[in-house]
């Protein structure tokens, strides 16, 4: 940029003002003859020019940077705020919020709330490296105090489940009550074994592995059941 | 007035025909294209509650073509862009029951796109029916209730959850995550350096090479786990199974404890110093790793 020179900030002639006029269009595009003429006659705006390409030349070199994602809904949101664009549009960004939805039921929401205190128990509840074997591991007194702390949540989210059943559809009940099925036998079988065997924490890992997985069933079958009402 | 029994019947008939004609009248089915323009990399949202398949392709135009066909009258279409004018930025391409939330519905569609491959995509499909995506380089989210999910040559940031449907990611290159509860999960010669699979009872089977520095974990409660290598793999192995058995050889290992059952079977050892890292956990299936010669 050091390349520039610097410019009268304004045309200093009739001829030069129309130039600065049609000078958005030209630097990419085909002069006009009168345009050349211009140039060639006044030292001013030929300089102006030249900087012009010099500068439109330099940033095709520069990096493309994408947008943030939420750039566009942010500006969607404040066009609509402003008036610029019909309210109807608005239903899309609302369906673009899968997980935010406000248009998830009370019971939904409270679930996705339990959702947040579960995650934060379990990640608390395994080591950062799952295959961590320090002393600290294998401490089956904080094992039971973690249980009892996700079971409640856990109940919490069931109940919500429950009580959505009923705008599922009849595939995803079925598959939801096999798989709840399922995850409840494999939560009991590795509670078994940490009872038994109190210092074995590849068993206490699965045991919050399982209670991860059935959590993230709940949600899911949650999600699914979130109803998109039609305009 | 008496009505004979015979007449009763012809009656019936007579209705039930009506009835069934005005349904046929009303019920048009649903055969449907559509093409939309889009910028290069738009976010995509498909969804269907519809039973049937869902196939997306990923093409070098700046457009989706969308195909729909059912025989059903009770499902429909609906297409919302964003912006609604010019390019589109973000499109929701969703079949849903006319009635929307009429669970009821159970009818059969299937759907078909094409997208621009650099696209960001989010694939909800709430009933049963497979969902293929071939060709994208952008991230994939999606969630099934029963249908397989298969990927084949995806690049980006995958997160893919199915309830009971298998997953089979077919040379991903991008960082994968994949959970199901009772489905398997295979992958096929990935060309990923960050694979994490979850299944409760499903199996989970890997074949192909680690890249170095990559992170390969597979965790199942009671399926088996099966990693097939070449022999010229390299890589850092750790391996635990609760009830499970632990079967592989040709690793270079201070104390492995290989095919032992234990209580808890644990075996750290490596193939030519590698430096990928491969974690295989089962709590009662077995682990079993091969070479190929």
């Amino acid at each position: 940029m050091s390349k520039l020179r610097k410019h009268s900030t304004l045309p200093s002639s009739p001829d030069c003002q129309r130039f600065n006029a049609m000078l958005v269009e030209i630097p990419e595009g085909e002069a006009s003859p009168w345009f050349d003429e211009h140039v060639r006659q006044c030292s001013s705006c030929s300089a102006l020019l030249s900087d012009l390409k010099l500068i439109l030349a330099e940033s095709r070199n520069l990096p493309d940077f994408d947008p943030p994602t939420t750039l566009w809904p942010r500006i969607h949101e404040q066009l609509i705020a402003e008036g610029f664009i019909p309210e109807k549009t608005k239903k899309l960004s609302r369906w673009m919020g899968f997980l935010q939805g406000p248009f998830f039921t009370p019971g939904v929401q409270g679930a996705m709330a339990s959702l947040v205190v579960l995650a934060g128990l379990l990640v608390f509840a395994s080591s950062a490296d799952w295959w961590g074997r320090g002393p600290e591991r294998g401490n089956s007194q904080g094992t039971h105090v973690m249980q009892a702390s996700i079971v409640p949540v856990l109940a919490v989210m069931e109940e919500s489940y429950r009580s959505e059943v009923a705008a599922l559809a009849a595939d995803v009940t079925s598959v939801s009550e096999i798989c709840m099925t399922t995850l409840n036998e494999a939560i009991k079988e590795c509670a078994r074994i940490v009872q038994e065997e109190p210092e074995n924490v590849l068993a206490q890992d699965h045991l919050m592995l399982a209670y991860e997985q059935k959590a993230a069933l709940l949600s899911t079958a949650l999600q699914l059941s979130a109803t998109y009402h039609a305009p | 007035m008496r009505i004979s029994p015979k007449l009763s019947i012809l009656l019936v008939l007579a209705i039930g025909y009506a009835l069934g004609l005005a349904t046929g009248l009303t019920a048009t089915p649903l055969n449907k294209k559509e093409t939309v323009k889009t910028t290069h990399n738009p976010r995509i949202i498909i969804e269907s509650t519809a039973p049937g398949r869902v196939m997306v392709h990923g093409w070098d135009k700046q457009e989706v073509l969308v195909s729909v066909a059912s025989d059903s009258g009770r499902l429909k279409l609906r297409i919302e862009k964003l912006p609604p004018e010019g390019p589109t930025d973000q499109l929701l391409v969703s079949v849903w029951p006319t009635e929307p939330n009429d669970v009821t519905v159970n009818d059969k569609a299937d759907l078909l796109l094409k997208i621009p491959s650099e696209v960001q995509l989010e694939i909800v499909k709430r009933s049963r029916g497979p969902v293929n995506m071939e060709m994208l380089w952008g991230d994939i989210t999606a969630r099934t209730v029963s249908g397989n999910i298969t990927l084949t040559d995806v690049g980006g940031h995958l997160a893919i959850k199915s309830m009971s449907g298998n997953i089979y990611a077919v040379r991903p290159t991008g960082r994968v995550e994949v959970k199901s509860v009772t489905g398997n999960i295979n992958f096929e010669w990935p060309e990923s350096s960050q694979i994490y699979a979850g299944t409760t009872t499903g199996a989970i089977s890997y074949e192909g090479d680690f890249f170095p520095r990559g992170n390969y974990r597979f965790v199942s409660h009671s399926g088996d786990i099966e990693v097939t290598c070449p022999g010229y793999a390299t890589f850092n192995l750790q391996a635990s199974t609760v009830r499970g058995r632990l079967e592989g050889s040709g690793f270079s290992t201070g104390s492995p404890r290989l095919g032992q059952r234990t209580s808890m079977s644990n075996f750290v050892g490596s193939r030519h110093a590698g430096n990928a890292l491969v974690q295989l956990s089962t709590f009662n299936g077995a682990i079993r790793i091969h070479r190929q010669q």
